[in-house]
């Protein structure tokens, strides 16, 4: 595929990340935190974020599974997690966890599980659209382009 | 009394009657049992009736009062006056028959004589009449005559006149006067004879029919049929008036006289248990109206313990009321023994039988705890296998060209795999041990080289300022025979634990040979003449190859250096202490002569840790246990490793203890039997006996040393054993090491360490090496046949040459090598970075900045070194990986380094350890949150001292580190970075001592500002 038409679609891409609110500034701020010393940066952290988050999502189902729920250990978890996503970026995980606290806070299992299933909805949403993204430069790279800031 | 009223009446009413109705001739004979009272006799009554041994006793006034007033009594009674009737009539009514015929014939016989009067005529006459006696009873009773017929059987024979004189003449008629004379003559007589049968017969009559006589024969014959059955009957039969007085008694065994009956109650009979049941019993019976049966048991002087079933009726008046009670007991003691006997029996029974449910219940929990346990040690086993696998592939994979994200990827697999792996070998050794299929193999080793290994290894994968020491007192023998693996698994696992519990100090291991302890005494006897009888066996017996005497053990050192240049005499100089040769071969191939010895040596694993409340104790090496939850927490683990300790360590034969001091320190004290030989000569089965020759004195030094010590960040001179020159040789591989960017000086230590020592320990150091590194695997093998020492050159030779190997690898094998030593004791929670940057490496600045950019550091005292005085320090305290990796990024651009550490913990020590210019402390964190940390680092400022921090929890520096005295204690600024959360408020950051806060997530922009208004 054309380098130009690849550059074009990452961009378009990336402007519709923003625009469906799934990412903040504060990726670009990520964004502007690469240069030729740290040419990963981005990709790094957000490999960081996905482990991080799968980890704290198989926790959280499973603290919700129990028979008494450690709400202040849920809670501590939903805290992670929202600070991993504000740091990335992906605003969208990190309103839902907002709420999710706020269900904790309340005890509210039924919430809580909804909460859950939301932020594992989210988290899947910018974890692809991520993804998708960081393929696209990839091509990019592969056909000798450069990455459009 | 109520029947002293009637008595008048009775006596001049029925006397006659009812005085009859207990025959005269049965009361005064002593052999009858019945007694009866005389009426109107002596009117002190019991006195006359007094028969010593009689057992019945009878008031007869009262019973006539009874017979009389009480329904019973009056229904026999009239039952019998009707019966008497009935025969009165029935007598009367035959003799009136028999009159009317006597009249009609006497009519008859009038008219006859009339008529031959008139007629000269003779008619046959006829005659009837019975002048048998009648009895007026009839059959009522079965025993009864029958009442006579009247029978018409007495002919009277008539006859013809004859005359023999002719017919119609004078004297015809002269004859036939005559005779008709005579006829009527014999007539008259005969006439005469019926009337004066009939005069008999009536008085006859009037004699036999006596009611009095049928009545007494009746009620004799009752007596005689009662006698009869109750001859032998252990009855008491008795009537007691209304006050339950005895007023009349039967008893087949007296055993009081009646004078002491009559008139009496129960009460005033008897004493004893019982007594009064039996009148409350018969009061209730009085009082309802209802006859009831009970069993009263008696324990009575008179006659002891018996069981009675008593059956009382009330007697009730004419008038319904009831006037006293008929009771009847029976002796039923026996039969109340053998109930209750029956009755044990069956509890008995029932008891067994609840035991067997039980015991069966017992049994099938057992065997289900025992297929769960199979169940999960098969599991396991199948889990370990596959993963086994997986971490292998993953190990090798990790020595194949992988960019840096793969190796991150890597490094999480590979740690989590061993910890799996580390788990999983836990379950499988309890469930071992548990199920006793754990078996123990008998082999000879040395403790002193166990000890050293075991520290050596903790040294490697050390990751805090601890000094590992190791004391082996010299009475402890050079070689014993035991399950080393076990026993090193034991150690390591207690060295492991102390290490993880104590943040600053040191960690050290005393063996000395104690006493046999008392716990083994109880079983020694048995043992000590098992022992002796097989000793014969145990000569085949692998385990028991040598041993030696008491006095050989005091001087064992002594003797043990001679015995090896004895048997070595042709020069041959002490086998090395080859791992391999003694724990596998020697110890089969050897057959002592010499009987087996047992020595006990004491092992103290002692720290000065944070210490276990005294609480914890009992619960300690309980599975699964840990001292609080807050310790699982912060310290991870399973909880398996001490009880598998304590397990194994009394699989053994030996105990596991402990004692600790809150914040000083615990001491793990384990005490084993071992078996000790004195043999020597299995040395000369070692094929390095000839080439190690010239290594004498370090082997020998090895052997015998007593003392290791492993300090901490000294490089080059980590090791230390004293009297043997070996650190120095060490020197250069080590420098060389830390060249080659070992990760830090521990595990340079630990590597340098297969080309040194025994194969023992280059076998377990180096397996991962094997896999890693085919060059480190040459080294290794060839090392196997080498001098353990470096002394040799070739050894170092080879080395360089793996050196060179690992520079080319560069960070492949590095992570390689110090995977296994680390993530064997690393905590979970940070063993992805920990491996990699568990140090700063030293030289080379681009090296640095890629181990700094591609992870965080954890916090390090050769960090400080690297930052020049010009910049400023900056920590970051924050427990979110991606949070810190951001933020350190953002700090790089900003042109500064920054040290990281977790939590405020660990921003606190690190506050003891460094003069820091700056702190950004995220709020929200585990184990202590950034509000207590800012507080005690604000609490030293003002102070001057660390007191409130070591009031929750944390170590004081080492003064060594760091001249804090000397350091002017300013206010060092501390940001929050809050997440804007309720629980986050700037009030509260500012409250708790913050300058300003940073809400998250952090930004460039943010972090310039701040940097800017708070670094100079």
């Amino acid at each position: 595929m054309d380098v130009v038409q690849l550059q074009r679609q990452l961009v378009d891409y990336k402007a519709s990340l923003y625009n469906e609110a799934i990412l903040d500034e504060q990726f670009t701020q990520l964004q502007e935190l690469q240069d030729e010393n740290n040419p990963d940066f981005v990709v790094e952290v957000v490999s960081l974020f996905f482990e991080d988050s799968e980890r704290l999502l198989n926790e959280l189902t499973k603290a919700l599974e129990q028979q008494n729920i450690d709400f202040k250990r849920v809670d501590a978890h939903v805290h992670q997690l929202k600070g991993s996503s504000s740091s990335i970026g992906a605003q969208r995980v990190q309103k839902v966890c907002i709420a999710f606290r706020n269900c904790c806070e309340e005890q509210n299992v039924q919430g809580c599980l909804i909460c859950l299933q939301q932020v594992k909805n989210e988290y899947s949403l910018v974890k692809t659209k991520l993804e998708t993204m960081f393929k696209l430069e990839q091509q990019i790279l592969a056909a000798g382009g450069s990455i459009p800031v | 009394m109520v029947c002293e009223m009637e008595t008048d009446q009775i006596e001049d009413m029925d006397v006659e009657v009812l005085s009859s109705m207990w025959p005269e001739d049965i009361g005064t004979d002593p052999g009858k049992q019945f007694n009866v009272e005389k009426p109107g006799g002596d009117q002190d009554m019991l006195e006359e009736v007094n028969i010593p041994g009689d057992p019945t006793i009878v008031d007869f006034k009262h019973l006539l009062d009874l017979t009389k007033y009480t329904n019973q009594g009056s229904s026999q009674l009239a039952y019998l006056v009707k019966h008497w009737e009935y025969k009165q009539a029935n007598a009367v009514r035959l003799l009136r028959e028999e009159l009317d015929n006597l009249s009609r014939q006497r009519q008859e016989s009038e008219l006859k004589k009339l008529e031959i009067i008139e007629e000269h005529r003779f008619e046959e006459e006829r005659y009837g009449g019975d002048k048998r006696p009648i009895s007026i009873l009839d059959e009522v009773y079965d025993f009864w005559q029958e009442v006579p017929r009247r029978k018409n059987d007495v002919v009277v024979p008539s006859k013809r006149v004859e005359i023999d004189a002719e017919f119609d003449t004078v004297i015809y008629w002269k004859q036939r006067a005559m005779q008709l004379e005579k006829m009527l003559e014999a007539s008259i007589q005969r006439e005469q004879q019926l009337k004066e049968k009939l005069q008999e017969s009536i008085k006859n009559l009037e004699r036999q029919t006596s009611p009095v006589e049928e009545l007494s024969q009746i009620l004799k014959r009752a007596d005689n049929f009662l006698h009869f059955v109750l001859q032998n009957a252990p009855v008491v039969i008795g009537h007691q008036d209304k006050e339950l007085r005895y007023r009349f008694i039967y008893n087949h065994f007296p055993s009081l006289q009646e004078e002491d009956i009559l008139g009496k109650t129960d009460v005033e009979i008897f004493t004893g248990s019982g007594v009064k049941e039996s009148q409350d019993f018969k009061k209730e019976v009085l009082e309802k109206g209802l006859p009831a049966k009970r069993e009263i048991t008696f324990e009575t002087e008179l006659f002891g313990s018996k069981t009675f079933l008593i059956y009382v009726e009330p007697v009730f008046s004419k008038a319904g009321e009831t006037i006293g009670v008929n009771y009847m007991g029976m002796d039923v003691t026996d039969q109340v023994k053998k109930r209750e006997k029956m009755a044990k029996l069956r509890e008995e029974i029932a008891v067994q039988k609840a035991k067997e449910t039980e015991l069966n219940r017992t049994i099938h929990i057992t065997e289900e705890t025992m297929r769960a346990k199979q169940m999960l040690a098969t599991m396991s086993h199948e889990i370990r296998s596959p993963l086994s696998g997986v971490v292998s592939m993953a190990e090798i994979l990790s020595t194949t060209k992988l960019d840096k994200e793969q190796r991150q990827l890597l490094d999480v697999m590979l740690s989590s795999g061993d910890l799996v792996l580390q788990l999983i070998n836990d379950i499988l050794d309890l469930s071992k041990v548990e199920s006793g299929v754990m078996k123990l193999e008998a082999t000879k080793f040395r403790p002193r080289e166990v000890v050293r290994h075991v520290l050596q290894t903790a040294a490697a994968s050390l990751q805090k300022i601890l000094t590992l020491e190791g004391h082996v007192a010299d009475d402890v023998p050079i070689e014993v025979i035991g399950d080393v693996l076990r026993i090193r698994q034991i150690l390591t696992n207690l060295i492991s634990n102390a290490i993880k519990f104590t943040h600053e100090g040191k960690v050290g291991v005393k063996l000395y040979v104690v006493a046999e302890p008392p716990f083994a005494k109880e079983g020694s006897q048995n043992e000590s003449t098992a022992n002796q009888s097989t000793t014969d066996v145990a000569k085949e017996e692998t385990c028991t190859s040598t041993s030696q005497t008491n006095s050989d053990q005091k001087g064992f050192h002594g003797k043990k250096r001679e015995g090896h240049c004895q048997n070595h005499s042709l020069g041959d100089e002490p086998g090395t202490p080859v791992m391999n040769g003694t724990m596998d071969g020697d110890g089969d191939e050897e057959q002592s002569e010499l009987p087996a010895t047992t020595v006990w040596i004491r092992c103290d694993v002692y720290d000065t840790g944070i210490g276990i409340p005294e609480n914890a104790l009992p619960t300690l090496f309980k599975k699964y246990m840990q001292v609080s939850a807050d310790h699982a927490r912060k310290y991870g683990g399973t909880g398996l490793g001490l009880a598998i300790c304590k397990q194994l360590v009394e699989l053994m034969g030996g105990r596991l203890t402990v004692s600790s001091r809150v914040h000083c320190g615990s001491t793990f004290t384990f005490i084993l039997p071992y078996k000790v030989s004195l043999a020597s000569g299995d040395h000369s089965d070692d094929p390095d006996d000839l080439s190690d020759m010239a290594d004498h004195d370090a082997t020998n030094d090895d052997e015998t040393a007593g003392f290791f010590q492993f300090q901490p960040r000294t490089l080059g001179s980590l090791f230390s054993s004293n009297g043997s020159s070996r650190t120095q040789k060490l020197m250069p591989q080590t420098i060389g090491f830390a060249n080659s960017h070992m990760l830090n000086g521990f595990s340079e230590n630990s590597y340098s360490f297969p080309t040194t020592t025994s194969n023992g320990r280059t076998k377990e150091m180096g397996s991962s090496v094997e896999d890693a590194c085919s060059v480190v695997e040459a080294v290794e093998t060839s090392s196997e046949t080498e001098s353990p020492t470096s002394h040799n050159p070739e050894p170092d030779k080879e080395s360089a040459i793996c050196i060179d190997k690992h520079h080319q690898n560069d960070a492949n094998v590095q992570n390689k090598v110090s995977n296994p030593e680390l993530s064997s004791c690393s905590e979970a929670s940070r063993e992805v970075d920990s491996k990699l940057n568990t140090s700063e490496p030293q030289p080379s600045p681009k090296k640095q900045d890629q181990s700094v950019t591609s992870s965080k550091s954890t916090l390090n005292c050769n960090g400080e070194s690297l930052n020049s005085n010009s910049k400023p320090k900056i920590l970051l305290v924050e427990d979110n990986k991606i949070n810190v990796m951001v933020t350190r990024s953002m700090m790089k651009q900003l042109g500064h380094t920054i040290d990281v550490v977790n939590n405020g913990v660990e921003a606190v020590s690190a506050v003891q350890r460094n003069n820091y210019n700056l702190v950004l402390m995220d709020v929200c964190m585990p184990v202590m949150d950034g509000l207590q940390a800012t507080r005690l680092i604000r609490s030293f400022e003002e102070t001057g001292n660390w007191d409130a921090a070591a009031k929750a929890g944390i170590e004081q520096p080492p003064l060594s580190s760091e001249s804090l005295v000397n350091r002017p204690v300013k206010r060092i600024p501390i940001i929050a970075m809050t997440a804007n959360a309720l629980s986050e408020s700037a009030d509260e950051c500012y409250a708790n001592g913050m300058d300003s806060f940073v809400s998250k997530p952090v930004t460039f922009q943010k972090l310039k500002e701040c940097l800017e208004q708070y670094l100079p």
